[in-house]
């Protein structure tokens, strides 16, 4: 049976072979709330057909081939699908299983060429978007009490709502150290890289060794969900405050105003709205600053997916993703479209809309831009 | 002809992307919610697997499809998102069939806010519809427990019915208009209007024709204001003929509440025991839903007609409950996943003088068939001359559960039939229950449908081996 080779940082062995095994026999009711599912047509996308495939291979070993490993890596676990899930509140897991089922198809050297891919560019860059930078080492003194804390992505798709963060923060007078890693290592753990998550994850956590009583703040909200739920999980003493930018600024920004518009469509980031419970502190910030919330369909703690991270083996399929949250966020009519992450910034930038992230908006609040 | 050579033709038609012969697509495709389908699904060994899935997006594309299937003579199996429960959408035998998944036909096309119609494509997921008609103020009044996993051709080729049929009718009493694919390639459009006398209705031929007649590809229906107040009644009764026959007379009343539900004493302790409800009670759940007028009217009428010094009124824990878990499915699945365990939730119907009786002769049977099984039942879609009953069935510590459930099924079928009943409600016949569609409509009705199929599909290709007809 494939999950015997589940790890300890999965879960239970046992608890994720009976999660499989019901999701195996479920009546696909998460279909109408998985993006990859509907933005396909595919059965085939449906977490529960998923699962079965999991089952199927496990039982019948020689079927093991590239094709049917990749559709392994299909779902994206936005956690839209504990919506309608017929079991949610048993502890029913999807991300264990999968995980799971990803390394074994990794191990057995079947792993599609996108997450190879991803996997060289982690060996040859430590991060997943294979971008080539000269970090800085940076010493954190130990009373720090902010820790700006970003990795490649940010730097490489918002590198404005980096600098905006720190203009903010300056701006409202509050002491900052930058803190750049490579690598969150979420992405690696999510595509069953465990070996390259845990060596990322372990180099953030070391880093902060140093300033213990500090917060941990990133525009990227996969930090301060990677903090809380991937860390732990594998087994890393993860002790600080992580939040998103949204939540310190929820906190310590004034009102503000100014801006030349007064409307806006928010995307909730799914780590953010889902992830960590948190659809409330953009809405404070956007309020703060003077704009006027128009509430798009799945919005909140509804919120879905705005497409798929690096490594994804289907980018049509993301990018239909990527369109159909577009268009409910279009369809609201407002002013902007605000995002939250690096990724939703850049999925949507793919799909030909440009977004502001929020960082940016509330910098240019205070500045009067 | 080669697979590969199909595969590259089909290639040709829809473009590389959309059609698939994979062996993972293969599997996924191997099952509806047929619940031996559904425990064979984990194996490639058990399951029957088409030759290859195609994803047309148009209605033309559809066209193309069917032309090619008829021109090579492989039979069409249409997918729609998979939730029937009697084997309408699984391949009868491996290797040689194509899986037409009309999902990505998926949408309103326009909703007419004057007439209450919208017009759909028949790949729409059953909840997708609901929540763009909610931008219009609007409800599609149909929720059937596969509401998060049904389509709308599905919802018509099966003749499906939601929870508060009750009010809103079956897909029956909604469909205005169909737009589907003939055998032959050509497309068939009847006119979106209330009702007709232009010869029999078109539309009713293709309800319930599980795709073999044709694929649906777009639908005209009723649709409704959204309700803006809801309440609901729970009553407990001595037995549940007792239950039955308050809801005759409220339905005879004249009043339509949204929903109406009557459980057995069995079911009744299995929902909602956890409520501290008296034990032995069958219970009779009452909804009204629309304008708080209505409601409020409704509401209190109901409580008059059904109550009485033998009836105990439950509060609304019966209904909140029901309310949230109105599409779970877990007890189903609970059992199915057990190696050892099947269940089915078998829907018959029949006429209120025969529907006592035919409770207990299908429950009698059904014990009868197993001697490791729970049956219980309800009655939730009410009518002048009658209602449904759900009788459902968990049986365990099986040593062959496929010949286990056969053999309930063949008690519960036989049993609903001596009743003078129909063998399904709203699920549909499927490969479950084709072996009983020559009995429910005797040898000149199942001779008039045998010659309708061949007239319209001379080269039984679309769904073969459903509704009786002939497999290749």
């Amino acid at each position: 049976m494939m999950l015997e080779s589940v790890r300890a940082t999965d879960g239970d062995a046992l608890a994720l072979a009976l999660a499989v095994r019901r999701c195996a026999t479920c009546h696909d009711q998460c279909m109408s709330a998985t993006v990859e599912a509907i933005a396909s047509g595919n059965q085939a996308f449906v977490v529960s057909r998923v699962a079965a495939l999991i089952a199927a291979v496990g039982r019948d070993e020689s079927h093991w081939s590239r094709e049917l490993a990749e559709h392994f890596f299909y779902t994206i676990d936005d956690g839209a699908q504990f919506d309608v899930c017929i079991y949610r509140g048993e502890g029913h897991r999807i991300s264990g299983y999968l995980r799971a089922a990803r390394r074994e198809a990794i191990d057995r050297g079947l792993a599609p060429a996108s997450v190879t891919n991803l996997a060289d560019a982690v060996a040859a860059t430590a991060n997943p978007l294979g971008v080539v930078e000269h970090l800085k080492p940076v010493q954190l003194e130990g009373d720090a009490r902010l820790v700006l804390v970003h990795d490649v992505a940010a730097r490489t798709y918002t590198p404005e709502a980096v600098e905006a963060a720190k203009n903010v923060l300056t701006a409202l007078e509050t002491e900052f150290v930058a803190l750049d890693v490579p690598s969150f290592g979420d992405i690696e753990d999510e595509l069953g890289l465990a070996e390259q998550a845990l060596r990322a994850a372990s180099g953030v956590v070391e880093s902060l060794e140093a300033c213990p009583n500090a917060i941990l703040v990133s525009v990227d909200p996969r930090f301060a969900y990677a903090w809380t739920h991937v860390y732990r999980r594998l087994g890393l003493a993860a002790e600080h405050t992580a939040l998103h930018f949204s939540q310190w600024a929820a906190t310590a920004l004034p009102e503000v105003g100014g801006l030349p518009f007064k409307t806006a469509a928010l995307h909730d980031s799914p780590q953010l709205a889902r992830g960590l419970g948190e659809s409330a502190a953009p809405r404070v910030v956007l309020q703060r600053c003077g704009v006027s919330l128009r509430e798009a369909l799945n919005s909140g703690a509804r919120t879905r997916s705005d497409g798929p991270l690096p490594g994804y083996p289907r980018p049509d399929i993301g990018l239909r993703i990527t369109r159909a949250r577009l268009s409910e966020l279009l369809a609201v009519g407002a002013d902007r479209i605000v995002a939250t992450s690096p990724f939703a910034v850049e999925n949507f930038r793919r799909a030909g809309t440009e977004v502001i992230e929020l960082t940016q908006l509330v910098r240019d609040a205070i500045l009067g831009i | 002809m080669t697979l590969d050579l199909i595969v590259t033709e089909l290639e040709a038609l829809l473009g590389p992307t959309f059609v698939s012969a994979e062996p993972g697509d293969l599997l996924a495709y191997g099952r509806d919610a047929y619940p031996l389908a559904l425990k064979a699904a984990s194996s490639f060994a058990e399951a029957t697997l088409a030759r290859a899935i195609v994803w047309p997006e148009s209605v033309e594309q559809v066209q193309d499809v069917v032309r090619y299937a008829a021109a090579h003579r492989v039979p069409i199996v249409p997918y729609g998102a998979g939730s029937g429960i009697v084997g309408a959408a699984v391949p009868v035998k491996s290797g040689n069939s194509i899986v037409v998944d009309m999902k990505r036909l998926a949408g309103i096309v326009e909703v007419d806010e004057i007439s209450l119609t919208a017009r759909v494509r028949a790949g729409t997921i059953g909840r997708l519809f609901e929540d763009e008609l909610a931008s219009f103020g609007l409800t599609c009044g149909h929720f059937p427990q596969s509401f998060n996993s049904s389509t709308i051709g599905g919802w018509i080729a099966h003749r499906g019915a939601g929870t508060f049929s009750t009010a809103y009718g079956k897909v029956d009493d909604l469909l205005r208009a169909l737009e589907v694919v003939l055998p032959n390639g050509e497309v068939l459009r009847t006119r979106a209007v209330p009702q007709s006398a232009a010869g029999p209705d078109l539309n009713r031929l293709f309800l319930g024709s599980e795709g073999t007649l044709g694929l649906i590809s777009e639908a005209v229906l009723d649709v409704f204001p959204a309700p803006v107040a809801r309440a609901h009644a729970a009553f407990g009764f001595v037995s549940f003929a007792a239950a039955l026959d308050a809801a005759r007379i409220l339905i005879h009343s004249g009043l339509r509440p949204g929903l109406i539900r009557a459980y057995d004493a069995e079911e009744s302790a299995a929902h909602f025991g956890e409520l501290g409800l008296s034990g032995g009670r069958a219970v009779l759940l009452v909804m009204v839903e629309g304008s708080q007028e209505l409601v409020e009217f409704g509401l209190e009428a109901s409580r008059r007609i059904v109550g009485g010094p033998h009836v105990e009124e439950l509060g609304t824990g019966v209904g909140e409950h029901w309310l949230e878990h109105r599409f779970d499915t877990t007890a189903l699945c609970r059992t199915l996943s057990r190696e050892d365990g099947v269940a089915d939730a078998l829907e018959v119907a029949n006429t209120w003088s025969r529907l006592p009786r035919m409770h207990s002769e299908m429950k009698r049977a059904m014990e009868a068939a197993h001697p490791r099984i729970d049956v219980y039942g309800h009655a939730s879609h009410f009518y002048p001359s009658g209602a449904n009953l759900y009788m459902i069935f968990h049986a365990t510590e099986s040593l062959d559960v496929a010949a286990d459930y056969l053999r309930i099924v063949d008690a519960a079928m036989e049993a609903a039939l001596e009743t003078g009943g129909t063998i399904t409600h709203h699920h549909g016949v499927g490969v479950a229950k084709s072996k009983w569609l020559p009995q429910e409509w005797g040898p000149a009705g199942f001779g008039l449908w045998q010659a309708i199929k061949r007239a319209v599909d001379p080269f039984d290709i679309m769904n073969p081996g459903r509704l009786g007809a002939t497999t290749q």
